[in-house]
């Protein structure tokens, strides 16, 4: 028999409780579900929260590695001149000397931008820590020129944000590299060739100088004390013209142009005595007169052409370089090499009584005693002359014209006080002054002087601090530059991937050394922002076709490791020039203003109303030492690398 | 009596499951209704996520500074056309908005804000917000 009584409510029972079951396990998971994703929301705005804090991290090192790399005068010194936001840090990682710290850097960022994500509802806590990891020297090794201030080291920005009870943790993580853009040694010069060769030159309106401006200019006035001249020398950009063979530079006319003619010509007379021993000297009226002039034949008078009628038209040919600037803008330096300057010597009688001068031609000793003399010279006359010389042809070429050569430097004589005691028939003085030899310059450990040639296998440069910055060979064998190349921080395929990247809208952003594989061609002009500069070494070719304009003289240095430079531009570039294995070749009219170091150069002979003309920069000048640390440079990687902890 | 027994028991029986139902009823409407925000709350996030992206990928590319340049206001964005960003159309009842506002304390960081919400309704409840700041340079 079947019970059939508690059958309904058993059942209901049990189906309540599997339906309050199920109900109970729904909810459960539904609520777990919703806190789940409740804290995954948390946990969103954590990581949106701690990357935004990342990232015034980031924009506080950035613009503090912008401001640290800027070289005008305004941001020095940096630690008082930094924007306030940006001041704490820049503290934090620069030493007592402006450098970058070498030992680790933990610094706790504070920022509005920060107190605002604190702000915010929902957030707990925010916390930014900056830090610079312990460096590494860029070098090595030994055998390059070492600046113990370029070094290597990491910057890691770890940012920690707290929303509720969850909690996101960023790293982020870059490397610097912390060097020198200038390239030293080489921008010491404002033009170095390894393997010069002159071309001796006809001037005409087609075939101007190149002309050298070293830096500072001055008037050819002989008021300066050795040690003034010295100072200012030191400060100048140098010329080294490398080679065995005497260069001979011949003094230029300019075509008539001041501004392409050689400068500080002793072109007024200097009058002398007639000498006791010469017949003439018993006349009160007549003394003996000296006096320079260029090379030119064509714009002299008929006497003076006459009076050097012997020397070859090869002879009298001018100059390829003005080494000293111009006569409109004199400015010395000091020459390296075997360089000789040619310049003619016009010389004879002076009547004080009728102001005639009479030049006393040059001549062969056969000539001076058997006639006849160019220039007009009736043969009563001429054995007059003859007469007071005593029938001696050494007495009279003491006094009569020709060509003469001096080391290239003496012309710097002339900006001497008393320079009479340098003057033409005195080349040197009896002594020198002491202080007439340069502090930054030495050559087997001994000061060069720089009043003569400076031309040696070994030569030791100093800044004008006294640290040597290059202890090295001769200047002709260097090809290869390994203590720049090794400072590179970055790698572009091709010169066209380099300006897409880093030149964008015309404007040149790279603050450091990159290399860039095969040629580079600038076809746009390129403008460089202060603290934008640096050192592009590239593989191939470089051609110059359009104007880079460096705002307040911004180092740049183009490099062509194993190839020529080509100026294709008559406008004005601002940049240095390196080509030690090629050739540096300019068009008839260029401008530019740095430096040029090459294995050679070439100019365009062509007719060009443009200068032609190589400017020194001041600003690279390795022997400042003020300038120098200006172009110290914070290279970064492009991006972050980046982490979640 | 056993008859009685039996109908007493089957209305009882109703009558629990009847009281019964009331909150297992609740139980499984809140839980469904959890289940929908959980749902939503998903999708939101994914997409503010996505939203934020493009907005990072447009600073970076610098599309964002023309577009902000277009606008005149003071608060530079209201709603921005979000199919410039790339961004696919939501289906209802997700919406989303976006402001861009510029930072007086820097020129080169703008304040994202983002929401993205499932019910027009009950605002506060059914919507995610994101805020954070993306680099224009």
């Amino acid at each position: 028999m079947i019970k059939q009584n508690g059958f309904a409510l058993p059942v209901a029972v049990i189906l309540l409780l599997v339906i309050l079951g199920l109900g109970s396990a729904y909810f459960t998971v539904s609520r777990q579900q919703l806190f789940s994703m409740n804290r995954h929301a948390a946990s969103e705005r954590a990581y949106h929260i701690a990357q935004s804090a990342l990232i015034v991290a980031q924009m506080v090192f950035d613009e503090s590695r912008d401001f640290i790399n800027r070289s005008d005068e305004d941001s020095w010194p940096k630690e008082s001149k930094a924007d306030p936001l940006l001041r704490g840090w820049i503290q934090a990682i620069l030493n007592s000397d402006g450098h970058l710290q070498k030992s680790q850097v933990e610094f706790d960022l504070e920022h509005p931008l920060i107190d605002y994500l604190r702000e915010q509802d929902g957030t707990d806590q925010i916390r930014v820590i900056m830090r610079m990891l312990p460096s590494q020297p860029i070098f090595s090794g030994t055998g390059f020129p070492i600046n113990e201030n370029e070094i290597t080291t990491v910057v890691e920005i770890e940012a920690e944000a707290l929303v509720g009870e969850v909690s996101s943790r960023l790293l982020a993580n870059r490397e610097i590299r912390y060097i020198n853009i200038i390239p030293s040694p080489l921008s010491r010069f404002t033009l170095m060739v390894r393997e010069f060769v002159e071309t001796p030159m006809q001037e005409s309106v087609n075939s101007l100088p190149m002309i050298l401006q070293n830096g500072k200019v001055l008037a050819c006035t002989p008021s300066h004390s050795p040690t003034e001249i010295s100072t200012m020398l030191e400060t100048q950009g140098w010329v080294y013209l490398g080679g065995t063979a005497e260069i001979r530079m011949g003094v230029n006319s300019g075509n008539g142009l001041i501004s392409h003619r050689s400068p500080c010509l002793l072109e007024d007379m200097y009058l002398y005595d007639v000498d006791p021993e010469d017949s003439f000297s018993s006349r009160d009226d007549l003394m003996y007169y000296t006096r320079e002039t260029h090379l030119s034949p064509q714009l002299q008078g008929a006497s003076e052409q006459e009076a050097l009628a012997l020397v070859s038209s090869d002879d009298l040919k001018t100059g390829s370089l003005l080494l000293f600037g111009s006569e409109e803008a004199f400015s010395p330096t000091i020459v390296f090499g075997p360089v000789r300057k040619v310049s003619a010597l016009l010389q004879g009688i002076y009547n004080t009584e009728n102001g005639k001068y009479s030049p006393l031609p040059l001549l062969n000793p056969s000539q001076f005693l058997g006639g006849p003399w160019p220039g007009g010279f009736t043969e009563p006359t001429r054995l007059t002359i003859v007469d007071n010389f005593d029938s001696d042809f050494a007495r009279y070429q003491i006094r009569s014209s020709k060509l003469y050569t001096t080391d290239a430097n003496f012309l710097i004589t002339r900006l001497l006080k008393d320079s009479e005691a340098f003057s033409i028939h005195s080349l040197e003085p009896a002594t020198w002054p002491e202080d007439s030899n340069l502090k930054n310059l030495s050559i087997a450990g001994i000061p060069a002087p720089w009043h003569q040639a400076v031309h040696a296998t070994a030569y030791q440069l100093k800044d004008d601090l006294g640290n040597t910055y290059f202890d090295g060979g001769d200047f002709s064998q260097l090809t290869e530059l390994p203590w720049i190349n090794r400072k590179s921080g970055y790698r572009f395929r091709s010169g066209a991937d380099f300006l897409r990247l880093q030149a964008k809208n015309g404007e040149l952003k790279l603050s450091g050394i990159a290399d860039i594989r095969g040629d580079l061609e600038i076809t746009d002009s390129l403008r460089v922002p202060s603290g934008q500069g640096g050192i592009l070494i590239v593989e191939g070719n470089i051609r110059i076709r359009a104007a880079i304009e460096a705002e307040d003289s911004e180092p740049l240095t183009l490099i062509s490791k194993t190839g020529s430079i080509e100026v294709l531009t008559s406008e004005k570039i601002e940049a240095g020039l390196v080509c030690l294995m090629g050739t540096a070749e300019f068009p008839s009219g260029f401008d530019v203003s740095g430096f040029v170091s090459a294995k050679q150069i070439q100019k365009n002979p062509l007719e060009s109303a443009q200068p032609r003309r190589i400017s020194y920069n001041t600003k690279m000048d390795p022997a400042s030492s003020v300038h120098f640390r200006r172009n110290f440079r914070m290279m970064t990687e492009r991006g972050w690398q980046l982490a979640i902890k | 009596m056993r008859r009685g027994l039996g109908l007493a028991e089957v209305v009882l029986a109703i009558a629990l499951i009847s009281l019964s139902s009331v909150p297992v009823f609740y139980l499984f409407s809140t839980s469904r209704r959890m289940q929908g925000s959980a749902k939503y709350l998903a999708l939101a996030i994914s997409e503010a996520n996505s939203m934020h992206a493009a907005i990072t990928a447009s600073g970076k590319t610098g599309v964002l500074p023309t577009l902000i340049e277009m606008t005149s206001d003071e608060n530079l964005m209201g709603e921005l056309s979000l199919s410039e960003l790339g961004l696919l159309p939501l289906k209802p009842p997700l919406w989303r908005k976006l402001s861009l506002s510029p930072m007086v304390e820097s020129t080169s960081i703008l304040k994202v804000e983002i929401e993205v919400g499932w019910d027009r309704h009950n605002e506060d409840s059914s919507r995610y917000r994101l805020m954070g700041f993306i680099r224009t340079k």
